[in-house]
């Protein structure tokens, strides 16, 4: 291979970086809150997601659109488990890019695409890591965990992740030591639906405080630590010092499977749950109420 | 040059700290650097399975484990934003240091939760 192959390709190469980042830049956003700056990118025509931990708790939201224009911009909804916020701008002439759920392996490479100003930003790396559903340290569930091996400005977060072949593979947010994490198209796609439909995520809700604790004879359960009154477990007949052993017949191991039984399916349903009362065993129905909003 | 630091939570903070200031890079044990933070051996001395947190960590914790966002801590502590998600960003650095992202199992084990 002569020198010149090699400097054509390299060439070629970062000629193709320059248009995947061309690709995914018209629909990027920069999103300014009260002292954070941030990115996000048109999810549907008007709609905005961004990462809802750049976001501020308060005041007002505007985007950068590209070339610098900037506009007001609402808040539809944000939920902070899965790391995903909707916002709404009265513009739906701008372009969206679709959102995709290609295979990520590891050791390919990606680009995190951002805006700053009204310009691009980009952060190249590869797929450091790939592996299937995870639960947020919110208890969000998120439909694959991908990590970026790259290093990615502040103003970054909220953009998109972009694979080799110019396909959305998912939001760029910040992790654990600022390791870069991506939310996957299938998350953003379940989690800013039901926003832009309920304006926030339901979470089932049993008023009861819990304790996992080994039941007495072999296995575990969850020791009911305190009742709120009137809430759900309360009207079901739910006491303090209960244990619930099984949900819908199904045994209990760990708290991580109620709270996965909670989720924003669960608002309204029946359940029957299996209960220790006194050595005694007894059953109870219970209606899963919504959790206060906080 | 050499940082002792005995105590191991502020150890945890300063490292989060400096992890996240640009053009500053944390190096392993048996590379050279221009600067060392070294843990007394009793502090580093933990196993897995027992994390130390501090009670407010704990307290934060078990709140995250329930789904709250860093406001509704704040709110439920009594502490600004800004403390509550100085607690967060620290118990998710110590949590992933020992490689263990799972809130609502460490949460479970210490403390009641609320669902």
């Amino acid at each position: 291979m002569t020198e010149n192959t090699v400097l054509t390709q390299v060439q070629d190469l970062s000629a193709a970086f320059v248009r995947l980042v061309g690709i995914a830049a018209p629909g990027i956003v920069g999103v300014q809150s009260h002292r954070s700056h941030s990115s996000g990118f048109f999810w549907r025509p008007g709609l905005i997601v961004t990462a809802d931990e750049a976001l501020s708790e308060e005041g007002d939201v505007a985007v950068t659109l590209p070339g610098g224009e900037s506009i007001a911009a609402r808040l539809v909804g944000r939920d902070h488990t899965t790391d995903i916020a909707l916002l709404r701008v009265d513009r739906s002439d701008l372009p969206h890019l679709r959102l995709e759920s290609p295979p990520v392996p590891v050791g390919a490479l990606a680009l995190a695409v951002g805006a700053q100003d009204g310009s691009p930003t980009a952060a190249f790396g590869v797929v450091s890591r790939s592996a299937g559903p995870w639960w947020s340290l919110r208890s969000g569930e998120i439909d694959a965990r991908i990590e970026l091996d790259l290093r990615m400005r502040q103003s970054a977060e909220g953009g998109l992740a972009i694979d080799a072949a110019g396909r959305a593979i998912g939001m760029t947010v910040f992790g654990p030591r600022h390791r870069v994490l991506v939310i996957p198209s299938a998350t953003i796609e379940r989690v800013a639906t039901r926003l832009e439909k309920y304006g926030h995520i339901p979470r089932g809700y049993l008023g009861l405080g819990f304790q996992l604790v080994a039941v007495e004879g072999g296995g575990r359960g969850v020791m009911v630590m305190n009742v709120e009154p009137q809430g759900p477990g309360a009207k079901a007949g739910v006491h303090q010092g209960d244990i619930i052993v099984t949900w819908n017949g199904e045994p209990i191991r760990h708290v991580r499977s109620l709270l996965r039984a909670l989720g924003p399916d669960s608002v309204g349903q029946t359940v029957t749950l299996g209960l220790r009362r006194g050595g005694e065993t007894k059953e109870v129905r219970l209606t899963i109420g919504a959790r206060p909003r906080t | 040059m050499a940082l002792k630091v005995e105590d191991r939570a502020l150890a945890d903070r300063l490292a989060a700290l400096l992890a996240k200031v640009p053009g500053l890079r944390l190096v392993g044990a048996s590379e050279s650097a221009d600067i060392v933070l070294v843990l007394s051996t009793a502090a580093s001395a933990c196993t897995d399975r027992d994390v130390p947190l501090t009670p407010r960590e704990l307290e934060v914790l078990t709140l995250l484990a329930e789904g709250m966002s860093n406001k509704a801590i704040a709110r439920r502590l009594g502490i600004s934003i800004h403390t509550a998600k100085f607690h967060v960003g620290a118990l998710i650095d110590k949590l992933d240091a020992i490689g263990r992202t799972d809130a609502v199992a460490h949460a479970a084990r210490r403390g009641v939760i609320q669902l």
